[in-house]
């Protein structure tokens, strides 16, 4: 478990970054390296070169931008969890970091990281889809924004060139109620499944606007706002959210592995859309559950 | 020694290892370098079963930085089988044929291990890929034969015959029938294995560091695989981050580090990895049983026939022992009249079994207490009923079980287990499940009673020695892997030598501080090494009561001990402590004091206990908490009670591993698909609860001190206690658990009548 060996460069800045990556043919962002560098370990991965971002102060900041926050990419799991601003508009991303990995992994993880690494099985995928995140990438020659449900092609795979960093994530502030359920078998583990939902209603409590983002349960984060159009209007209720649950899980098509077959990831995702969306309604400041956990 | 004086024995001593060990300090076999030192790393067969046609290593060699590319062509001695595997030993490396995904091909020595990971890449083996064997009754049948000249991959079958065996199910008013099985586990300690080894020019000596649990064994071992004599060869074992039965015995590597640091004149040295600790490191568990418990409709037990299957892996590992203990075990702490076990020791692709903590205990257990709830659940009496029924009584003691060489001795079963039932207030719980299953929460029940049976062969022994400074210095062969041993051992001697423990220094695992040991493992140590050390003490101070008269010229009748002091008779002013004793025999021509002493014993000891767990279950997703777990529980004479809880906690946690999460799966090939912390789940601190641990200690009567086992107490029930509690959890749909763990999805397909496509 020792990587072969690579060359090794450590910008001082985006541009110098991303001319790095220009001149290169397999060089790999090294942020948070809780994903690459196990990989690198185990000879999975093999980059040439490892372009190691964390001296970039330009990466990690957090900015009130109005309408949403602007994320740097190099923002670790533990400052999304405590920063103020994050807690206060976009609380759910707050509320989901405790789910991920442990404290030492969120010490160093970063959220361009998770986003760029593209587990679909990952929290902050799930949200960026669930909140359309916009996500900011530069190359050499050009800085583009890629919306987060064009973002994410397969497993581990992005819409990145390979000349490109992810350099910053633009986050609408949340508008309207959000939960985030998911259900791991151990505390810190990768989940089985994950729901994200979020819901508005207008003042006679109809459906002003619902979401809901799956994680886990395909190749890339999950989510059909064509779907969700059917559900506005109609009068929120246990029953409606029932609905939802059940139409999703017949929407998503999961597959069998070691951990979960398709038919438990299925019931798992009604059982989670379920109690989030219940949860949201209910209990609007609640955030996130995990399931299974429960005080002693 | 009267009861009013107040003894280090029985109190609580915070462990004396642990200053260093919180500190960092520690040693281990890791931290050691040797000056020059080449890394061994290992290219390992990624096929479960094949013929090796050729092994291609020139570009491996030809890297800067690699020093030898070894094989068992090029050197045929590490062809030879290694030694401590009978019947059937495999070869350090595998020349012809490898028989697991893991097994050694080629050795790589190197500056470091990123190089020799680098050369390990660049080695080709072209294999001829043969048909696996992954399932244990599938093998017995030797359609696929794994090793020609053995003949047939039934390693042992054996059967043990009490009663009217078999024949005895006819006089039951019911028989109850079922297969159970237990999937595979791996022990991972928090230290993989290593050895490091050089060949000492001055002292023509062979120096092994070990993370070993047996210094002696492994000094034999390397001796007769390298070709030396035993005094030429040094095992140490420094700091040993946890052992659980799979660091007791023959393994390549080790032969590999030794031979080659002598016969290449080079310190060597391997430290394995996590990766390498799935892929070679020996594991445990895998049986299937197929059980039939014949009972009365009160509930009693008439008779229980077992066929049964030890699933291997590729060689015999740590033995046949897991498989025997496993039939040992089958009666618990119950009577039962007739028996007949049917036990088979079969070889498969995958990677050898040894004795992992519990080693049979588990799964003997396993067996009697998930067939007691299958009964009772027929019969339609409750599960605590029908173990009162059958719960061996104290009048009965010795009771012998019809199991040869087990016969229970000590306790009191069913007042214990009365108590476990008082304390978890079972009317109260049942109407609280009641109640939580009208809210849509399920709660389960689990019981079970155990017997640890523990140690009950060979020996153990001390060896004494008064330092210049006049602390006292005990050396054992009983190789500690965080046990707390140099705490426990010290508050025995303590006593027995009427000095603080901290004035005694406790070294373990090293062949030259004592002759002989047979090594920690199986719960034995405080019961052979205690008792070892009991009567080591009083023999060092009858030789320091010479040693005292020769300082003080008087007569050796005239020396009177009292209160850590050597008095003469009558002279009360002159008086010689340890220290003053040291430093005038340091002084004298006398020999210095010192005394070596073993304790044997044929007489296994008995430890029990009850246990209760209370399960919630998620219906819609499948997850199990515990909500509570209460132990009471037996461990004879208690040296130190913080120690002894904390291996029943310990012991309980990893059984609950291997209850709820712990599976090494194979695919149908034998590939290993769990081969990181990511697939095998180890429980977690948050996922365990807050065990309630209550002693009610018994002393064994088989030893003089009255010691007993208690390293393996809290493993024992796990997996029957908890598929017990899940069924009750869902005692209304009459949910039958036959495998564990159960896991997540498990559960599932059990609740969904799904076949267990994704394992």
């Amino acid at each position: 478990m020792k990587p072969p060996a690579f060359d090794y460069y450590r910008p001082e800045s985006i541009s110098e970054a991303t001319s790095l990556l220009k001149t290169m043919d397999d060089a790999k962002i090294l942020a948070g390296g809780q994903s690459l560098i196990p990989m690198m370990n185990m000879r999975l991965a093999r980059p040439q070169a490892l372009i190691d971002i964390n001296r970039i102060q330009a990466l990690t900041s957090i900015n009130d931008q109005g309408e949403s926050l602007r994320v740097g990419a190099l923002v670790r799991h533990c400052e999304l969890e405590t920063n103020p601003l994050v807690q206060r508009y976009v609380p759910l991303v707050s509320q989901a970091e405790g789910f991920i990995g442990h404290t030492a992994i969120r010490s160093r993880g970063t959220i361009g990281g998770s986003l760029a690494h593209a587990d679909p099985a990952a929290e902050l995928p799930v949200l960026a889809v669930l909140y359309d995140w916009d996500l900011i990438v530069e190359s050499a020659d050009q800085t583009r924004t890629i919306p987060a449900r064009d973002f994410f092609l397969s497993y581990f795979i992005t819409a990145l060139d390979p000349t490109e960093i992810l350099t910053a994530i633009d986050i609408p502030k949340q508008n309207g109620r959000g939960h985030i359920s998911e259900y791991a078998i151990r505390a810190g583990d990768f989940a089985l499944a994950i729901a994200a939902v979020s819901v508005r209603l207008t003042a006679d409590n109809l459906i002003d606007d619902v979401r809901v983002a799956l994680g886990g349960v395909a190749d890339v984060p999950w989510r059909d706002p064509q779907l969700e159009e059917q559900w506005r209007n109609q009068s929120a209720s246990p029953d409606l959210w029932r609905d939802i649950a059940h139409v999703v899980s017949e929407r998503i098509e999961p597959t069998d592995d070691l951990q979960a077959s398709a038919a438990y990831r299925r019931q798992l995702a009604e059982t989670l859309v379920y109690r989030a969306l219940q949860k949201a309604y209910r209990d609007p400041d609640a955030g996130s559950t995990m399931e299974g956990s429960f005080d002693r | 020694m009267p009861e009013t004086q107040e003894t280090w024995i029985g109190r609580s001593v915070p462990r004396l290892e642990d200053p260093i060990l919180i500190q960092g300090k520690g040693q281990y076999v890791s931290d050691v370098h040797l000056a020059g030192q080449w890394t061994m790393a290992l290219v390992r067969s990624t096929h479960a079963h094949a013929r090796i046609r050729a092994i291609h290593s020139e570009a491996a060699t030809q890297l800067p930085g690699v020093h030898a590319v070894v094989t068992a062509q090029q050197d045929e001695k590490l062809g030879r089988p290694l030694p401590g595997m009978a019947p059937l030993s495999p070869p350090a490396l595998a020349f012809d044929s490898v028989y697991y995904v893991g097994q050694p091909i080629v050795a790589i020595l190197a500056d470091n291990r990123y190089i020799a990971e680098d050369a390990a890449d660049r080695i080709e083996i072209e294999y001829q890929p043969l048909p696996a064997v992954v399932e244990a009754q599938e093998a017995a049948l030797d359609h696929v034969v794994l090793h020609q000249d053995f003949g047939t991959n039934v390693l042992e079958h054996f059967e043990y015959h009490s009663g009217n065996g078999r024949a005895a199910l006819g006089q039951a008013d019911r028989v109850i029938t079922a297969t159970l099985q237990m999937g595979r586990v791996s022990a991972q300690p928090m230290e993989p294995r290593g050895v490091a080894a050089h060949w000492d020019d001055v002292a023509q000596m062979l120096v092994v560091y070990d993370s070993t649990q047996s210094v002696h064994r492994a000094q034999e071992r390397i001796a007769e695989f390298v070709g030396l004599d035993k005094n030429q060869v040094r095992v140490i074992a420094p700091e040993v981050g946890g052992g659980f039965g799979v660091k007791n015995g023959t393994y390549p590597e080790e032969a590999l580090v030794a031979y080659l640091a002598f016969s290449l004149r080079h310190p060597i040295k391997w430290t394995g990895d996590r990766f390498e600790e799935f892929l070679a490191t020996y594991q445990e568990r895998e049986q299937t049983h197929h059980v039939q418990l014949g009972v009365n409709n009160d509930g009693t037990i008439v008779a229980l026939v077992d066929t049964f299957y030890q699933d291997n892996g590729a060689f015999p590992g740590g033995g046949m022992m897991v498989a025997q203990n496993t039939a040992r075990n089958i009666p618990g702490p119950y009577r039962i009249a007739h028996l007949a076990l049917d036990g088979y020791t079969v070889m498969t692709n995958k990677v050898p079994q040894a004795p992992y903590r519990g080693a049979g205990r588990p799964q003997g257990h396993y067996i009697i207490e998930r067939m007691l709830d299958r009964a009772a659940d027929v019969i339609g009496i409750e599960r605590i009923e029908i173990r009162r029924k059958n719960l061996v009584n104290p009048r009965d003691f010795p009771y012998a079980t019809g199991i040869a060489g087990v016969t229970l001795d000590s306790g009191d079963y069913p007042r214990v287990y009365e108590e476990l039932l008082a304390m978890v207030d079972v009317p109260a719980f049942r109407r609280r499940q009641q109640q939580a299953r009208q809210e849509g929460v399920r709660l389960g029940l689990g019981i079970a009673n155990v017997v640890e049976i523990s140690a009950g062969f060979g020996f153990e022994g001390v060896r004494l020695q008064l330092q210049g400074d006049g602390r006292i210095l005990m050396s054992t062969g009983a190789t500690g892997q965080g046990q707390g041993h140099r705490t426990a051992l010290a508050q025995i001697a303590a006593d027995a030598l009427a000095v603080s423990p901290d004035d005694i220094v406790v070294k373990e695992g090293d062949t030259q501080d004592i002759a002989k040991g047979v090594g920690t493992f199986g719960s034995r140590t405080i019961i052979m090494a205690g008792n070892a050390a009991d009567r080591a003490s009083a023999a060092f101070v009858t030789k320091a009561k010479e040693a005292a008269a020769q300082v003080l010229e008087a007569h050796v009748d005239d020396i009177r001990w009292e209160d850590g002091r050597f008095f003469v008779n009558g002279v009360p002013s002159v008086s010689l402590d340890w220290k003053a004793l040291a430093a005038a025999l340091d002084q004298s021509g006398a020999p210095p004091l010192r005394h070596e002493d073993y304790f044997s014993s044929q007489t296994a000891t008995y430890g029990f206990g009850s246990h209760a767990v209370i399960v919630r279950v998620d219906e819609q997703t499948a997850d199990i908490q515990i909500e509570r777990y209460v132990i009471l529980h037996d461990s004879g004479r208690v040296v130190n009670p913080l120690l002894a809880t904390g291996q029943v906690i310990g012991g309980t946690v990893q059984g609950l591993g291997s209850a709820l999460y712990e599976e090494l799966i194979f695919s149908s090939d034998g590939q290993p698909l769990t081969t990181s912390f990511l697939d095998y789940r180890l429980p977690g601190a948050v996922e365990m609860p807050d065990i309630e641990v209550y002693h009610r200690d018994y002393p064994a009567p088989g030893n003089p001190a009255g010691y007993k086992g208690v390293g393996e107490a809290g493993i024992i029930p796990s997996q029957a206690i908890i598929l017990a509690a899940v069924e009750d959890a869902f005692s209304d749909r009459s949910l039958k658990l036959d495998f564990a763990p159960i896991t997540p999805i498990r559960l599932f397909q059990q609740l969904n009548g799904e076949k267990g496509g994704a394992q």
